[in-house]
């Protein structure tokens, strides 16, 4: 299976929400009743039963009023943090473009959350276990769409393989221009290119997405450098380090097999 | 809707006006994109709030609750100065050319039609007619310059809504107003069509028939009628709303849009005198009557008998039988023991909430059901009540949800659709075709040995269905069956409603759905061929959408009076000259063989007496032939356009007009809406995690000026406050809510949803305690949408 990813526009988002709630729906996660925040926003974030949303966005504009609604989510990097800091190796990332999290090795020690550009892990912290989107990984390798694309009645995310959606937004941005002249794609070239490629009204900042996302190093830097430093043997040269820091960066990208894997999806479509 | 749901894909204008269609109609969406996608099509939203409707559309133009007839007004007037119009349309298949009465007249210092009877509070009519010669024809004058013709009476009425009276009465931005009135007036011209979007922002008003009355109007002067992409375009409520008024669950009608007997008409013959005059389709109704008598009484209805006639009930004479006048009777307890509520909750749905539940003490009993404990099952532990003296008897029958059951859905583009159960209902619940089956035959059981006259009703009454406990789907099939009709000689079900009698041969339970199940062609609700013959998105092979399987009505309307398509860009419908027949993509709305050159061959509106469109409703609607601006009851504002404040006609029951709120009391314009989350009175969604968790709580939108004023802060409870009663919300200040600025004057306007009640995961005030108790002069629908309310703080 080759790379897939999907295409969400926001210019043609109506943030009906039935994104939100066939998240919810597949992956049978509790409802989650808070108290009104004076927003359309039901909550301020993600949390480890809610792993999409929609933040909503008021922009006063000089050209005029404009309210926007970004869909939140893993965004499935091709250089994905997480993957890189996971100490025990819960997120790997598979061929078919998911980072996938590997429910018996995860400890919830919540390395990725703070590693990832974008918020996104949650941790539940009585359970010990990160949540996060699956990319409906257990769909996806049954040829079926992701639940959030599958109910979109817009339009607005569409599921293909990368390549397509690259192309797809591309489209989507000269019709999108029209109407919003700094209309951007996020996502093709950050991180790798993202597993979820936008096309936004304006600039990525106004909608809470970093302009330019790095990987910090200092995070990466025990897993990619100290640790494999140690297993090698102390005192070792500064060239050896290298060498391992680049070794490890391959491995990292490289899919672990593992027994037992969250959600029940078999990999045997891989 | 004229068109459909698929449809708006192929319009060039999209005008949202009185809908919120992104947030409550989510599929219109899907369509609407693509039109802009693939034409470049323009989405126009026209609301008070800034909502996400807003947020997608190409242009918003803000206007306060209750100017709309100003709006539309402002629009024909734009039109009629810059002559936008579709002429040779407007000249061929529009009444503009005919003259009218001498003694029709509008005064704008009274703000009156002619004849109007203070005390009636109702119109004579008499000169709303045609003029006529001395043969009985309608007087015309092609050159449309006759003083009297229905096209300079038009200009003339409209020519008083001028762009800044329109800014004045709307608080429009000028220059956002003209921008819509270009954008849509631009679909006159041959080639292009509008659409017209619109729901219960046109409707819940006292002058909410003329609002409809406007865009129908609109659409006839643009020549937007009958072609894919135009049409006037009704986003139903509910799922089904379309086929419960389709099967009359409507006190004035009977199935197919026939008026109910009233005692007016005590025989049969009265009623059918009532049928209006051919070339009118509807000059068949006598036969539409019979059959539908035939199929409800079987034998017992004979020629002799007129068909049973007598067994209808028969409405007392004047006497309104609407939701506002059926709980004004039950709140003076003046004869209602008992209520059957289906699939509602008036506690809170219904206007006046308050007065409301309060009547509803009054019951002896009350039959609910729903698959939830709902408010109106639980009237009598409302907030506020006291149970111990209440002595209704209340039954709740857990009912299957939609998901639970199996039988048809008819959607608001009339196509009606086949669905079969996805899942078995929890523990006992029945679907309620079951208990009225039931209930049925309980009641013929207890009458069946009665001999008095009066219980002949119920002895005659068919119910021949099989047994739905044995099998739900026989019983639905063969309703659906009935409901098609047949010829009882053959015993075959009928082709179509032309094949109906009105000598007793036929049987037909309604006229309009006749086609949808043949033996030829198979219960058609359950049919799925995704063919698109033209690819205008009309799939004729997919379910059934009456009348006759038309998915655009009035369609010979797309193609010019000599029978061909407008333009090549549009050919949808017209007539083939070598097969001599109207041919198309959809099913022709016109006799097949009928040329262009026959006589009322050019005349596309088959409905009416003269087949023409009317932009002046003869005979009129109640308050008027053509729509006249007045102020909802509750109005922070004069009437500027005519000196009358409101609609001389409006519905005010015995209640509703006592307790109004004035404007120093209560300075604020409210209005209620709903949110795309929760659905209708939230008896399902709020008692659904998942939805519940999207929208936990009622809340009012108001300005950053209106909370700036009154020292309220985003996320506070604030208490609204009308002439009715409270309702607490918790505030939501936001920028897309404002202020208008009505002839000089700041006037905020707030609004909140409706979806809430004390029942469900999340709860909240009824916001219908605030509403009025008045309605539309035709409808009585109540004015849920503009009324006056101050707005406080409260200190919890």
């Amino acid at each position: 299976m080759s790379r897939m990813a999907r295409l969400i526009d926001i210019t043609r988002c109506t943030a009906c929400r039935g994104c939100q709630v066939a998240c919810k729906r597949w992956n049978q996660l509790e409802g989650e009743i808070g108290p009104f925040t004076g927003s359309y926003q039901s909550h301020s974030d993600l949390s480890p039963n809610r792993w999409t949303m929609i933040k909503f966005y008021e922009e006063k504009k000089q050209t005029g009023f404009e309210w926007h609604f970004r869909k939140t989510t893993c965004l499935h990097c091709g250089d994905a943090a997480c993957v890189r800091v996971c100490p025990n190796g819960a997120l790997v990332q598979m061929e078919n473009g998911t980072i996938r999290r590997i429910e018996e090795n995860c400890v919830g020690c919540g390395y990725c959350a703070k590693a990832c550009p974008f918020d996104i892990p949650k941790v539940d912290h009585e359970a010990k276990k990160m949540r996060k989107c699956t990319f409906c990984y257990d769909r996806i390798t049954n040829g079926l769409t992701p639940s959030c694309a599958k109910t979109c009645v817009p339009r607005a995310i569409v599921y293909g393989s990368w390549d397509d959606m690259a192309k797809l937004a591309d489209e989507r941005l000269a019709q999108a221009k029209g109407r919003y002249p700094k209309a951007q794609i996020y996502g093709k070239t950050e991180l790798g290119g993202l597993g979820v490629i936008y096309v936004l009204p304006d600039s990525p900042a106004n909608y809470g997405l970093p302009i330019d996302p790095k990987i910090s190093f200092s995070l990466v830097f025990w897993k990619e450098v100290v640790q494999p430093a140690g297993k090698l043997l102390l005192g070792a040269s500064l060239a050896v380090t290298a060498a391992a820091f680049i070794f490890s960066r391959r491995n990292a990208f490289k899919q672990k097999p593992s027994s037992k894997i969250e959600e029940g999806g078999g990999q045997g479509h891989e | 809707m004229t068109n459909h749901w698929t449809d708006f894909k192929n319009t060039d204008v999209a005008l949202i006006c009185g809908s919120n269609a992104a947030e409550n109609h989510p599929v219109s969406f899907a369509w609407l994109q693509q039109a802009r996608e693939k034409r470049g099509a323009k989405i126009i939203c026209v609301d008070p709030r800034f909502t996400r409707t807003a947020a997608r559309a190409d242009l918003y133009c803000p206007i306060r609750s209750g100017s709309n007839i100003a709006f539309w007004g402002g629009m024909f007037n734009y039109i009629f100065e810059n002559e936008q119009y579709h002429k040779d349309y407007v000249l061929s298949y529009t009444n503009a050319a005919s003259v009218i009465k001498e003694g029709y007249a509008f005064d704008e210092n009274t703000g009156l039609f002619d004849s109007f009877n203070e005390e009636k509070r109702g119109y004579g009519k008499g000169n709303w007619d045609y003029e006529k010669d001395a043969d009985g024809k309608v007087v015309k004058d092609l050159t449309l310059r006759h003083p009297r013709c229905v096209f300079q009476l038009m200009k003339k009425h409209y020519s008083r809504y001028t762009i800044d009276m329109v800014v004045q009465t709307t608080g429009a931005p000028p220059d956002k107003l003209v921008e819509v009135y270009k954008l849509y007036s631009s679909t006159g011209q041959v080639g292009k069509a509008g659409s017209i979007l619109y729901a219960m922002g046109q409707t819940q008003y006292t002058s909410g028939s003329q609002n409809v009355r406007c865009m129908a109007m609109l659409q006839l002067l643009l020549g937007n009628m009958g072609l894919p992409g135009g049409g006037v375009n009704a986003l139903r409520g509910h799922s089904n709303v379309q086929g419960s008024t389709d099967m009359a669950l409507l006190f004035h009608l009977l199935p197919g849009y026939m008026p109910a007997p009233t005692t007016e008409w005590p025989t049969l013959a009265d009623y059918n005198a009532t049928t209006p005059a051919a070339p009118s389709y509807w000059s068949n109704r006598p036969k539409f009557v019979a059959s539908l008598l035939k199929a409800w009484y079987g034998d017992a209805a004979t020629p002799q008998n007129q068909f049973a006639y007598d067994f209808l009930p028969k409405a007392k004479k004047g006497k309104n039988y609407s939701h506002i006048s059926m709980f004004e009777d039950l709140h003076a307890n003046t004869g209602i023991k008992g209520l059957f509520v289906w699939g509602q909750n008036p506690v809170v749905s219904g206007p006046s909430a308050g007065l409301e539940s309060k009547a509803m003490e009054n019951l002896d009993w009350l039959v609910c059901l729903d698959p939830f404990e709902n408010e109106t099952s639980t009237f009598w532990k409302r907030p506020g009540a006291n149970a111990k003296k209440i002595n209704t008897e209340v039954f709740l029958l857990p009912v299957t949800t939609f998901l639970e059951k199996e039988g048809t859905l008819t959607h608001s583009g009339r196509l009606i659709q086949y669905r079969w159960k996805a899942v078995d209902g929890p523990g006992n619940v029945r679907q309620e075709s079951y208990i009225i089956d039931r209930l049925v035959k309980r009641v013929k059981s207890l009458y069946a040995a009665s001999t008095k006259p009066q219980d002949l009703p119920i002895k005659s009454m068919t119910w021949n269905y099989p047994d739905p406990l044995v099998s739900q789907a026989n019983f639905i099939d063969a309703v659906m069956r009935e409901i098609n009709g047949k010829d009882l000689a053959t015993g075959k079900q009928v082709p179509s409603f032309a094949a109906l009698k009105d000598d007793g041969s036929t049987n037909c339970g309604n006229w309009i759905y006749s086609g949808m199940y043949t033996e030829e062609l198979g219960n058609r609700t359950k049919s799925r061929v995704l063919d698109d013959p033209g690819g205008w998105g009309a799939h004729p092979g997919w379910g059934f959408s009456w009348p006759a399987n038309r998915r655009i009505i009035y369609n010979r309307a797309s193609a010019d009076p000599s029978g061909k398509p407008w333009s090549k860009e549009r050919a949808y419908i017209w007539w083939d000259e070598a097969a001599q027949k109207w041919t198309g993509y959809d099913v022709p709305d016109f006799i097949g063989t009928v040329k262009p050159t026959d006589p009322l061959g050019d005349k596309p509106f088959i409905m009416q007496t003269e087949r023409e469109g009317r932009l002046f409703a003869i005979k009129g609607l109640n308050d008027g032939p053509f729509p006249e601006h007045y102020e909802p009851v509750e109005s922070p504002t004069l009437n500027v356009l005519n000196k009358r404040q409101n609609n001389p006609a409006a519905f005010l029951g015995k209640e509703g007009g006592k307790v109004k709120g004035d404007s120093e009391k209560f300075p604020i314009i409210c209005s209620t809406w709903r949110v795309c989350e929760q659905f209708h009175t939230g008896a399902y969604s709020r008692n659904m995690p998942w939805l519940a968790e999207l929208m936990p709580s009622s809340f009012v939108e108001i300005s950053e000026e209106l909370a700036a004023e009154k020292g309220i802060k985003n996320g506070e409870v604030v208490e609204l406050v009308s002439a009715r009663g409270t309702a607490r919300a918790v505030a939501m200040v936001t920028p897309r809510a404002r202020v208008f600025k009505l002839h000089g004057k700041n006037v905020h306007q707030v609004g909140l949803t409706w979806h809430f009640g004390y029942q469900g995961l999340v709860k909240g005030e009824i916001a219908n305690h605030l509403t009025p108790h008045v309605g539309d002069a035709n409808t009585a629908i109540p004015e849920y949408k503009a009324f006056l309310v101050d707005i406080r703080r409260v200190t919890v």
